[in-house]
């Protein structure tokens, strides 16, 4: 008896979590379904297409050096692509820029904020500090040429979306670089990522041992 | 011994029940859990205007100076999160190659960014919900006439937190472009096309300079021919191109294969007519044609390979001939000719003159069964003049 009660309680909860699920029409047999509109974005997602929380991309580590060096890295792996979808959002085409948060004063810095250098500033090659707000040296480079545009969905196509050139940034100059321009002949419908794009950074000569992080901000505009 | 096996028996069936139980409300919850985190925030123009389809994506006004027109924003929210987003104005600025981008949050505005006002700048819309954001844009009367851009930026307010390297934040944008009435002059010249090389691919970068008030949108066609004119490579696209910008843009080809000569050329189409950013009025097309520009490409490794191969082989064969053709000759000033005798065999004359029985019939031309015709008078290539029985002189 007990084990017939035991069965019924049982049952009765794997019951309780179908019905939880289900949805149970109408008198009528009216069925709706809604789809929301969907928006122009971008973001970092694994190769399965799950959005990574706060991405980072490592440059390759330096070693201290009494001289101006330059270390390299990838915007954009397999592992972590730089996403764009646009869901019929943006009908004339679309840009994606990068630029520093914190804007053209922005720098590389360490935790604390206790040893820093530029991202911005072009003279000797980033090698030495210029006529720019700060008294650091430094320059940060983006090459969205060398990166790889893949077309991630059944009818989309990279045709008319461009990248953008090799492009170092300078205070004052250019405080934004361009990684791709949809024009308004690009699919309204598509979604694509970027690999591959080259990172490349200017370290000023004894520039102290630690690490450093510079928080850059991705705008996707309809244009 | 009976008790502890019966109060065993009931915690274990207690157990088994708390299980179901559990089970049973993990299953009603999971498709919750699992679709906490997809979808995305950003949003559109709240009320586009059915009259111009470029409103549905960004905002285009055309307001007097000292008047203020408002709108909305609609913030979407397409998460399983509810969302606390950032709505903010902010002025446009030229990114690398003339494209259309949008200030920081941290610059200062100081054009269109200062004219708009948001109600709300920090909003918190529901997960897989939208909320209207009204906002009002008031250009100063001082403000010239012509194109000014600006932007309404969403973005997810998120706490900073240092990651060593480069640590990327996101957010999306949409253009506001007002015009202030006035006088509309719309100039474009083009600046030319460069050419870049690279192992697997052409860039094509052609740039214009808008000199205008107001941004057009450009037509631009990119093509590449052989020099015998073959088209190779064409492709037309339609970008804007701001008002006081130099804009360029790479077009990519596949290296062609066989390398060589080429030209590159470039065309853009605008319309002419002084009107705004998706007007329905009828369209003046112009067409500025920009210089060709002719540049080489270096054939891939294995063409090369093909190429030298072929080369050698012509080479090769014109070579032969050419030596095939002076033995010929050589050959014929050295026979001299014989009457055949009696008992002539063409073993036995090419032993006698040290030739190959081959040669004698090749340059007699004898057909199988090889046989030597009495009396005929056949060519002796090479004898010896001291061994050859001349035919009799006719009198």
């Amino acid at each position: 008896m007990s084990r017939v009660v035991l069965g019924v309680l049982l049952s009765a909860g794997l019951v309780t979590g179908f019905i939880g699920q289900s949805t149970f029409a109408a008198g009528n047999t009216d069925v709706t379904q809604v789809i929301n509109a969907g928006v122009l974005t971008a973001d970092i997602r694994d190769a399965s297409r799950v959005t990574v929380v706060s991405p980072t991309f490592a440059l390759s580590t330096a070693t201290f050096s009494f001289t101006c060096q330059t270390t390299t890295g990838t915007l954009g792996t397999d592992s972590q692509r730089l996403y764009v979808d646009n869901p019929n959002t943006a009908n004339n085409g679309w840009t994606l820029t990068i630029a520093a948060t914190s804007g053209a004063t922005a720098l590389w810095h360490n935790v604390g904020s206790t040893q820093t250098f530029d991202f911005n500033d072009p003279t000797t090659a980033g090698c030495t500090d210029g006529a720019d707000a700060d008294s650091k040296a430094g320059q940060l480079t983006i090459n969205p040429a060398a990166g790889t545009l893949t077309a991630d969905c059944p009818t989309c196509v990279v045709t008319n979306i461009t990248k953008g050139t090799s492009t170092g940034f300078s205070q004052a100059t250019t405080d934004s670089v361009t990684l791709l321009n949809a024009s308004a002949s690009s699919d309204d419908i598509g979604r694509w990522y970027l690999t591959g794009v080259g990172l490349s950074q200017t370290l000023p000569g004894e520039q102290p041992v630690d690490s450093y992080s510079i928080n850059l901000t991705i705008t996707s505009t309809a244009s | 011994m009976k008790d502890i096996f019966t109060t065993h028996l009931r915690t274990k069936k207690y157990l088994v029940l708390a299980c179901g139980i559990l089970i049973a409300t993990l299953f009603a919850a999971i498709p919750h859990f699992a679709f906490a985190d997809s979808g995305s925030i950003g949003g559109r123009p709240a009320h586009p205007d059915a009259s111009n389809a470029r409103t549905a994506s960004i905002f285009i006004k055309t307001i007097t100076p000292g008047e203020t027109v408002s709108d909305e924003v609609e913030v979407i929210n397409n998460t399983g999160e509810k969302k606390t987003i950032l709505v903010y104005g902010t002025d446009s600025v030229p990114s690398s190659g003339g494209a259309f981008a949008c200030a920081q949050a941290v610059d200062a505005s100081k054009t269109v960014g200062s004219w708009i006002k948001v109600s709300e700048t920090t909003v918190e819309v529901e997960a897989n919900s939208t909320k209207k954001v009204s906002f009002t844009i008031s250009p100063p009367a001082n403000a010239e006439p012509g194109e000014q851009n600006g932007c309404i930026v969403l973005q997810e307010q998120k706490e900073a937190s240092f990651q060593s390297g480069v640590a990327l934040n996101f957010r999306t944008a949409i253009r506001v472009a007002i015009l202030i009435p006035g006088q509309i002059n719309k100039e474009l010249s083009l600046l030319g096309i460069g050419v870049k090389n690279h192992p697997t691919k052409i860039i094509l970068n052609p740039s214009v300079k808008n000199t205008g008030n107001v941004s057009l949108d450009a037509d631009v066609t990119t093509s590449i021919k052989t020099v015998i004119g073959t088209s190779v490579f064409t492709q037309t696209s339609m970008y804007p191109v701001l008002r006081d910008q130099v804009t360029e843009w790479n077009f990519e080809m596949d290296r062609p294969f066989w390398g060589g000569f080429y030209y590159a050329s470039y065309d853009v189409s605008y319309d002419k007519n002084n009107s705004f950013i998706g007007s329905d009025e009828p369209k003046e097309m112009t067409t500025l044609h920009g210089q060709q520009r002719v540049f080489f490409v270096f054939p891939h490794i294995l063409a090369l390979l093909i190429d030298a191969l072929v080369i050698g082989a012509i080479v090769a064969g014109v070579i032969f001939y050419r030596r095939y053709m002076t033995r010929k000759a050589a050959i014929k000033k050295s026979w001299v000719t014989y009457e055949v005798m009696a008992g002539d065999t063409l073993q036995g004359l090419s032993k006698k003159h040290h030739l190959s029985w081959k040669t004698l019939v090749k340059a007699n031309s004898i057909k199988p069964p090889y046989v030597l015709t009495l009396g005929k008078t056949i060519k002796v290539p090479g004898a010896k003049q001291s061994l050859v029985k001349r035919s009799p002189r006719k009198k």
